[in-house]
């Protein structure tokens, strides 16, 4: 480069770097004027500058914790009354990369796929009751007492605007997992469904309602639930951490049994686990978990046994690693992705 | 839990989303007026509390993004101004002054954060070294002089000799990423 330049290039990087001065940025300010070629090289740095400033930016941010320090802004502003001066905003050194814990269950919160549709309404009753419904993702939602929900894709929540002192009360359907925080006096209750009722003290669990015949099924993951059918609340089953009931109009009985499905949280966690998993079970599962319409062109692949952890993987990473793992072929079309194949390749 | 009116609570969901959808966006967006970092995240900050305090009154149809951009362009022109560095030439060379400048869309695919990686990699190691201090680290030139007990002369040259050559290793990406707007303009 011609050593004149190294002059001008220094000066181009100083402005972009925000280290110019009024007089630099004058002088810079000349330069440019003076030839086409010199506008030319300025824009041309100003490109990988915004490319590279893109990624350092996204890379250093934290939203998580520029969400914190926003709250704590505005709960500032609130408890003061005052507006204060936007730029006195204080940002904390330290980095707490665990959330804080409000209930006496504990589970890590993962959002897992992209823009969740949420629609929270209210309609007039004689005591507001509040509405949360997942449309296209996952949606989380904040309860009066502080209980914390996420609800997958299609589900919905309905609580009242605030709770009776004798009890807390919702009514729920489809699939989703709740955290509950601890009120020794004042039970929650969970209408699942039409007839089910879980009887909740403090504890985190998942709730799916969503299977045909009118069953609902509850997974505990902390703490202790009661779940009856609601015309015969003597008949509690209790369930223990680990433990899944399912209650079925169907049968008369419940059915208690320990809790096999590693992947009853992956609709939440993004975290699917297979260890000689049929690959029908891993193609159910895939589409459950990413909404895809995958389909087996051999039902006899079907059996093929796949052993994998994918951990925040996409649904297209998942299928490279079927493909390439069973020696299948993956075809795409329109919204259909078809799996072939003709043996296992043990 | 303090107890907080539900109408709070409800909004305070929403605005979570929106936010952590915004904010990143939004930093970089600032920080093509200001070039410095704690200054971008700040004006962002701001503009979201700024938002927060009058969101009954506006209208919830209205581009919340849009919105949050032109109060961030006024904020931004101002600190220039109050700092003296404000100039309004160059300003408009970037596109930034007048009219509000557009939030940019997702200049970084996986791939092109690779060939970015790569081309870092590259760099001579005192002349990459200075390079992430200033541009990932968002060390300024005299800390970064201090820190490595150099001129600040030299980190000057050296920050050009980076930028001369990520200029040449991306020139085919930023092709590739303007040829890519266009087609999403069309």
């Amino acid at each position: 480069m011609d050593p004149n330049n190294t002059y001008y290039n220094d000066l181009i990087v100083k402005y972009f770097s925000g280290e110019a001065n009024e007089q630099e940025m004058a002088e810079l300010n000349l330069w440019l004027e003076e030839s086409p070629e010199n506008l030319k090289l300025f824009t041309d740095y100003r490109k990988s500058w915004e490319v590279l400033e893109q990624l350092s930016v996204y890379r250093k941010l934290d939203v998580n914790d520029e969400w914190k320090v926003f709250e704590k802004t505005i709960k500032g502003a609130e408890a003061d009354s005052t507006i204060t001066s936007p730029l006195q905003v204080e940002y904390r050194a330290s980095r707490t990369k665990k959330l804080v814990v409000r209930f006496a269950a504990i589970a890590a919160i993962l959002l897992m796929l992209c823009v969740s549709g949420v629609i929270i309404y209210r309609y007039a009753a004689t005591t507001e009751t509040i509405t949360l419904v997942a449309t296209t993702g996952n949606s989380e939602g904040l309860l009066p007492d502080g209980s914390h929900v996420t609800l997958a894709p299609g589900s919905s929540l309905a609580y009242p605007e605030k709770f009776t002192k004798e009890a807390r009360i919702v009514k729920f359907q489809g699939e989703g997992f709740f955290e509950v925080s601890r009120h020794p006096d004042q039970p929650f209750f969970i209408e699942a469904g039409d007839n089910v009722r879980i009887e909740v003290l403090g504890t985190s669990f998942y709730v799916n309602t969503c299977n045909s015949d009118s069953m609902v099924e509850v997974i505990l993951t902390t703490g202790k639930l009661a779940v009856y059918r609601k015309d015969q609340p003597d008949q509690k089953t209790i369930l223990a951490p680990g433990e899944k009931v399912i209650i079925s109009d169907k049968q008369p009985r419940v059915e208690k049994s320990v809790n096999t499905d590693v992947n009853y949280m992956a609709w939440k966690s993004g975290k699917l686990v297979f260890e000689e998993t049929p690959l029908k079970e891993v193609v159910r599962l895939l589409n459950k978990v990413y909404r895809t319409d995958v389909i087996l062109e051999q039902p006899e692949i079907g059996n093929c046994l796949i052993t994998a952890t994918f951990e925040n993987q996409s649904a297209d990473a998942v299928l490279h690693v079927i493909e390439e793992t069973l020696s299948l072929t993956i075809t795409r079309n329109e919204k259909q992705v078809k799996i072939s194949g003709t043996g296992c390749n043990e | 839990m303090e107890e907080q009116p539900l109408q709070q609570i409800l909004d305070r969901t929403v605005f979570e989303t929106l936010f952590k959808e915004h904010f990143k966006e939004l930093v970089f967006f600032a920080q093509r007026y200001v070039k410095d970092f704690d200054t971008s995240r700040e004006v962002v900050q701001s503009a979201f509390v700024t938002l927060w305090e009058k969101r009954e009154t506006l209208d919830p149809t209205r581009n919340v993004k849009a919105y949050l951009a032109s109060v961030i362009h006024n904020r931004c022109l101002n600190h220039l101004r109050d700092h003296k560095k404000f100039n309004a030439n160059l300003l408009s060379l970037e596109g930034l002054s007048g009219s509000i400048a557009q939030t940019s869309d997702d200049l970084i695919a996986k791939e092109t954060e690779l060939i970015i990686q790569q081309a870092i990699d590259e760099l001579p190691e005192k002349c990459r070294e200075i390079f992430l201090l200033n541009r990932f680290e968002y060390m300024k030139y005299q800390e970064i002089a201090d820190h490595l007990g150099i001129s600040v002369k030299t980190v000057e040259t050296q920050m050009s000799k980076a930028l001369q050559h990520m200029r040449v290793r991306l020139a085919d990406i930023i092709g590739i990423l303007a040829l890519m707007a266009m087609w999403n303009a069309n």
